[in-house]
């Protein structure tokens, strides 16, 4: 059959029965709209589930404690580190993007600072881990990177009571001579924290309230070694924090610094080893599906994954999804039975049609290929339909969301996640449900002869 | 041009032979008419010669070719290019023009795929040809029998066959379009090289061609002497 001829053929056919054509097609619409709309909900959530309130692309996986419990004391047992070995194994699991590790400042650490914030200069003990600024990168930029372990970039001498410019901290100056001005550390805190002392916190000690992007730049000046419950008997270093971004990657309470810098106060004012071992290590996945087997892997490798429920959310999602899914399949096939329904009757009306067509010269396949090609189109045009009802029940229902409810934390803009590829596999769904409707009445109808055909009508 | 030897036919779920050990030999350029009573077996005859009935015992070879043989594809060719087929219920289409109707196998390839503008002039050319010339536009439902019926030899002549093959031509028109279309089918003859095989019942005397057969329980009798 030539392409002009099939395309001609095609189009007087559907011109001519397009009441059943387009009772078959009907079906397949409204179930693709539907299948569309509830997988565009079900991604949707999922997106917001996952990638925000339990962001379950990255894991932290943590030693195996081997703790035993002793009244109030808790006895550590065992390597309770990972060292780079182990970074190594992680990151050699399939399905591994990249892996950050974490150490915490096994150092006691007293803040003081404030004033120009709230008025009151206040001291505080500190509680601070060390990540890989990569980690960040995305929420924080370069500001929060590991600096020099030669600080002295500024290169400016200051003396015992001038200034440095930009936050930089000035180190070494005493009555005998100049100092040196410093970078400061880059910290990140967590946003819990702004919240937690916009709260309670403020409200408690009557202290004003604080815009976190305004805290942005605000320098600490902090002792490492030193502490308020317990004299040190190592030395103390002084330096200088400058608060570079937030993040959900920073710890809840206290102030997340670049590792480098970590590892560098746990050697010099923690106990013995403490700069060699990591205390856990967030690993990111390529893809949220390879989640579970970076999991299992990791447990493997005699790991404990702590998720804080991202693993229980990503199961009753998908499990969700697969039944929407489900649920979806099963009406799309009830259609495709009913374009099966309208192919047999097409194929019954146009018997002798089909019968002339063969005793001009159209072979089987010819009209099989034509059957066919029909329902590929029907099927194509009802997806179409399909995918254009969905995307406006998508945009009606989000209006109705988002203006409809309440605030609430995560709240998205958009509840639905109406990707290409979710379109593009709905037409296919489509087109192949129809195609397959149709397969056995065009089967059906080339089989007798033509003679047989034609002199029966 | 045709040789057939020992054609037998049942239908399905019949008891008996239609056709009884056939044995025929047309010639190239022949006109030959079939008669015989009705339900003797003209149709089944034609319709196995014409490859649109391939449940047969026998040989039927058209130009060589042995039609009990050949696959789906090749047997839809045969019927495209070699053989052009009157109907005798004309089995047009109602829902193309006559023109459409006339090219239709031109969608299946007829001509090498020529082109729209190609395709429409063979069509009109072929429609003038059975004196129709300016019913390319109009539909099938809008014609009378006789003019119907040329539609249906000029469809059967638009691939320019070697075998045109005509199912009682005049069995459904009054005596006088009948005369016409047989006067017809003499001017084709002769002025294209075709090779004519025409079934009538036993009725219609006006037969036209040179050969006349006839068909009687299954089996071929020939009536040498020329008709006309
Ligand atoms: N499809 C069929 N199934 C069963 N019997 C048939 C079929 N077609 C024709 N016949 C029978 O075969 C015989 C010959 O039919 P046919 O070839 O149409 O005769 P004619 O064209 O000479 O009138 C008739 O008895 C008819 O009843
Ligand atoms: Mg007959």
């Amino acid at each position: 059959m030539t392409a002009r001829g099939l395309w001609r053929s095609v189009r007087d056919d559907l011109g001519r029965h397009w009441r059943h054509v387009g009772a078959g097609a009907l079906g397949i619409a409204v179930s693709i709209a539907a299948l569309v709309f509830f997988l565009a909900l079900g991604l949707g959530v999922r997106t917001v589930l996952l990638g925000e309130v339990f962001p379950v692309d990255r894991i932290e996986v943590f030693p195996r404690s081997t703790d035993l419990n002793l009244l109030a004391l808790k006895l550590e047992l065992g390597k309770d580190t990972i060292d780079d070995a182990m970074v190594g194994k992680l990151e050699a699991i399939d399905g591994v993007a990249a892996v950050y590790p974490k150490m915490r400042l096994l150092a006691p650490a007293l803040a003081t600072g404030g004033e120009s914030l709230i008025g009151t200069g206040m001291q505080t003990e500190l509680v601070a881990d060390g990540i890989d600024p990569a980690l960040v990168a995305d929420d924080v930029g370069a500001a929060f990177h590991d600096p020099l372990v030669d600080r002295s970039v500024i290169g400016l001498a200051c003396g015992e009571n001038s200034t440095c410019p930009g936050g930089a901290i000035c180190v070494g100056a005493s009555v005998f001579g100049p100092g040196e001005c410093r970078e400061a550390i880059p910290v990140i805190v967590s946003e819990h924290m702004v919240e937690l002392y916009n709260g309670a916190f403020r409200r408690a000690y009557r202290l004003p309230k604080v815009n976190p992007q305004a805290l942005i730049g605000l320098g600490i000046d902090v002792s490492f070694g030193a502490s308020s419950l317990r004299p040190s008997g190592r030395r103390v270093a002084r330096d200088r924090v400058v608060l570079a971004g937030f993040s959900d990657a920073a710890i809840p309470l206290g102030i997340t610094m670049p590792l480098g810098f970590v590892r560098r106060l746990n050697r010099e004012l923690g106990p013995d080893g403490a700069g060699d071992g990591y205390h856990s290590a967030v690993v990111e996945s390529a893809s949220r599906n390879a989640v579970a087997g970076i999991v299992t892997a990791s447990e493997h490798l005699g790991l404990e994954v702590r998720d804080g429920g991202a693993r229980r959310a990503s199961f009753f999602m998908t499990v969700a999804l697969a039944a929407v899914s489900l649920i979806g399949i099963v009406i799309l096939a009830v259609s495709a039975l009913h374009v099966m329904h309208v192919f047999a009757l097409l194929v019954m009306i146009r018997r002798r049609e089909i019968g002339v067509m063969r005793a001009v010269g159209a072979s089987r396949a010819d009209v099989r290929l034509l059957l066919m090609t029909e329902a590929a189109v029907v099927g194509f045009a009802a997806g179409l339909c399909g995918l254009i009802g969905a995307a406006v029940l998508v945009r009606a229902a989000d209006r109705a969301l988002t203006s409809g409810l309440p605030d609430f934390p995560f709240k998205p803009e958009s509840f639905f996640a109406f990707d290409p590829w979710l379109a593009a596999a709905a037409l296919t769904l489509a087109v192949a449900s129809c195609v397959l409707g149709a397969l056995a009445p065009s089967l059906r109808a080339t089989g007798p002869d033509p003679a047989e055909v034609l002199s029966s009508t | 041009m045709i040789r057939i030897n020992g054609l037998c036919k049942r239908y399905p779920g019949s008891e008996v032979d239609v056709l009884k050990g056939i044995d025929l030999e047309i010639a190239a350029g022949d006109f030959v008419s079939l008669v015989g009573r009705s339900g003797c077996g003209k149709t089944t005859l034609l319709n196995i010669v014409g490859g649109l009935d391939f449940d047969f015992e026998g040989r039927v070879e058209v130009d060589g070719r042995d039609i009990g043989s050949l696959a789906d594809r090749d047997l839809a060719r045969y019927r495209r290019d070699t053989v052009g087929f009157v109907f005798q219920a004309y089995h047009l289409l109602d829902h193309l023009s006559c023109a459409e109707n006339v090219a239709l196998a031109a969608r299946f390839g007829a001509g090498g795929g020529s082109g729209a503008k190609r395709e429409r002039a063979r069509a009109e050319e072929v429609l003038e040809s059975v004196g129709l010339a300016g019913a390319a536009d109009r539909r099938p439902t809008r014609l009378s029998g006789g003019e119907r019926q040329r539609v249906a030899v000029a469809r059967a002549l638009f691939n320019r066959p070697r075998l045109l093959l005509l199912d009682e031509p005049t069995g459904n028109l009054d005596t006088a379009t009948g005369g016409e279309i047989l006067d017809l089918l003499s001017t084709l003859h002769s002025e294209m090289a075709l090779t004519i095989l025409a079934a009538t019942h036993d009725g219609a005397i006006e037969a036209v061609g040179r050969r006349l057969l006839r068909i009687s329980d299954g089996r071929l009798a020939e009536r040498l002497e020329d008709v006309r």
